[in-house]
């Protein structure tokens, strides 16, 4: 089946790019005006028909989103796993809802985590798992989960300690249970 | 929703995130007229710990500790899916007994979940004592993991390079010996459960999932096997010691609850069957291999999609290195991820409200494999 791939992807794009490629997975890079189309050949043609998953990368220091889609097929099993590089500012990828209904869902995700839009996917502004976030999504790499946490929950209270000598001081008047340090142990 | 003629009001309810008969954390906005659903809305949120995000901060060995927790019931396939991608990024050989190791592992903490999901079945409709029997019966493999590892729930056993030691002495004995008291037990569960007319008038027709939907949202495990699908990863992608053993891929045709418990219910045979061969045929030798410095570990730079079959079906982790001492991203995709937000809010139209629990846990949808 790669090999079908393989001659898919000859025909289709010219310019792609083998990430990883072994007996029954496949992972290619192709620019993102074509990737539409490999995914739609692939399902089609290489009877890729099975959607795994909508993964995103933030290359932040190149500018971008690395964005994955997993396909397999029933078939045979095998993985074919297509990459491209979409710009960080004002992502816009086409939705998949229309091949595979579950795209709806992790696509809503990648809007929530990323700040992707995926314009067509009717419930991409729902809220997923964070409810009414606002500021950085929190996935990028430029979101700080400290001062977040700070902002957030404030400094952690220290924690109090009560040495039970003390105590027991404080009910006899006397410090009668010395408890030895480390060193005079050894 | 479109009131029918005659009827004029609709009833709005939430179910979950607080409720017994939901499976974990998660809930579902249900919109009812009657006793019938019209419309069902997944909500998930309230388990999120971030561990994709905690997972891009730690070191790669960091994070072994760490992937366990995101399945209570079975957390040994998070630790193998994450071992190898791991291996596969850093050209890491795994021994020959380490791999065998893992698949017992692996095949003990299956046994351990389904034993509690086919009791939890009869327990979703009111059998209190077959959901109590299911229980009883995965301590009995609890057991075998503590002595093995020292955790009940919580292994962190498998790590990069193979498993953190080897069997104990007299483990394999010992194993035998659970294995024979979980078989001889199990036809009381079949009587109780299968055989019983209550839960055949409950689950028979019931929770359907149409054959043609595996393909079209992905499903994936005993949800996609107990609609006909074939697929299994031990078998279609054998790892580890999966490709030595002789087994079956097991599916029914009926489509409905009754279907994949009897499904759940095979595959504890299987699972026996399978433990019994790995303890006959597991080769002597060296558990782990030497790893580098693990607090300046850098693992080279590549992407890998790793792999495997839970106990709910394909279990995938999406890994990527940019060459650092830390990931540069892990993405867990989860069965349940589908089952329980595509699956279910389509299941559950025309559904009555009594089967809900029922059809959850049928699918059994773990809400932090969609949270992470």
């Amino acid at each position: 089946m790669a090999d079908d791939l393989m001659t898919m992807l000859r025909e289709t794009v010219e310019d792609y790019r083998v990430i990883r490629k072994r007996h029954g997975y496949l992972h290619v890079s192709v620019p993102r005006e074509r990737v539409m189309e490999v995914i739609v050949t692939a399902k089609s043609r290489c009877g890729k028909n099975v959607l795994q998953l909508i993964s995103a990368v933030d290359r932040i220091e190149r500018d971008i989103f690395q964005l994955t889609w997993i396909l397999e097929s029933t078939e045979d099993a095998s993985i074919f796993m297509v990459s491209a590089d979409y710009p960080r500012e004002g992502c816009k990828v086409p939705t998949l809802k229309d091949m595979w209904p579950s795209a709806v869902f992790f696509e809503r995700e990648l809007r929530e985590m990323f700040g992707i839009e995926f314009p067509g996917n009717p419930r991409q502004d729902e809220d997923f798992l964070l409810e009414g976030w606002e500021g950085i999504p929190p996935m990028r790499r430029d979101f700080d989960t400290l001062e977040y946490s700070m902002k957030t929950y404030g400094e952690r209270r220290k924690r109090e300690h009560v040495d039970p000598r003390r105590l027991i001081a404080e009910h006899t008047g006397e410090w009668d249970t010395p408890v030895p340090s480390r060193k005079e142990k050894s | 929703m479109i009131p029918e003629a005659g009827r004029t009001k609709t009833t709005h309810l939430f179910f979950g995130p607080q409720h017994p008969g939901v499976t974990g954390n998660m809930s579902v906005e249900m919109w009812f007229d009657g006793d019938e659903i019209t419309k069902a809305v997944t909500h998930v949120g309230y388990l999120h710990r971030g561990f994709e995000k905690l997972m891009e901060r730690r070191l790669w060995i960091q994070n072994f500790p760490l992937v366990c927790r995101i399945c209570v019931p079975e957390p040994d396939i998070n630790e193998e899916c994450y071992a190898m991608a791991v291996e596969t990024l850093a050209g890491i050989t795994v021994p020959e007994r380490a791999k065998w190791i893992r698949t017992m592992v692996l095949e003990l903490a299956r046994l351990g979940t389904n034993l509690m999901v086919f009791g939890g079945q009869g327990g979703t409709i009111g059998m209190g004592t077959a959901a109590m029997w299911g229980i009883t019966l995965r301590d009995f493999v609890l057991d075998l993991f503590e002595e093995l590892t020292g955790g009940r729930v919580y292994h962190m056993y498998i790590i990069p390079g193979g498993v953190r030691r080897d069997l104990p002495e007299g483990f394999g004995r010992r194993m035998i010996s659970t294995l024979d008291s979980i078989a001889e037990r199990l036809p009381e569960m079949d009587r109780l459960i299968l055989n019983n007319a209550v839960f055949k008038d409950r689950t028979i027709g019931v929770g359907m999932v149409d054959p043609a939907w595996v393909d079209e949202l992905g499903l994936v495990g005993p949800v996609a096997r107990g609609s006909g699908s074939g697929r299994d990863v031990r078998k279609d992608d054998p790892y580890e010691a999966y490709a030595h053993l002789d087994f079956q891929v097991i599916y029914e045709t009926g489509n409905d609850i009754y279907s994949r418990t009897v499904m759940r219910r095979r595959e504890i045979d299987l699972s026996i069957s399978l433990l019994r061969q790995i303890l006959e045929n597991m080769p002597e030798g060296p558990v782990s291999t030497r790893l580098p410095n693990l607090t300046q570990w850098k693992v080279p730079p590549g992407e890998v999609y790793a792999r495997l079959e839970s106990s709910r079906g394909e279990y995938g982790y999406y890994v990527v290195s940019d060459g650092g001492t830390r990931p540069r991203r892990v993405h867990v995709r989860g069965p349940s991820y589908v089952h329980a937000t595509a699956l279910l809010e389509r299941m559950l139209v025309g559904a009555n409200i009594a089967d809900v629990s029922n059809i959850m846990v049928s699918l059994t949808t773990c809400p932090p494999e969609i949270e992470r």
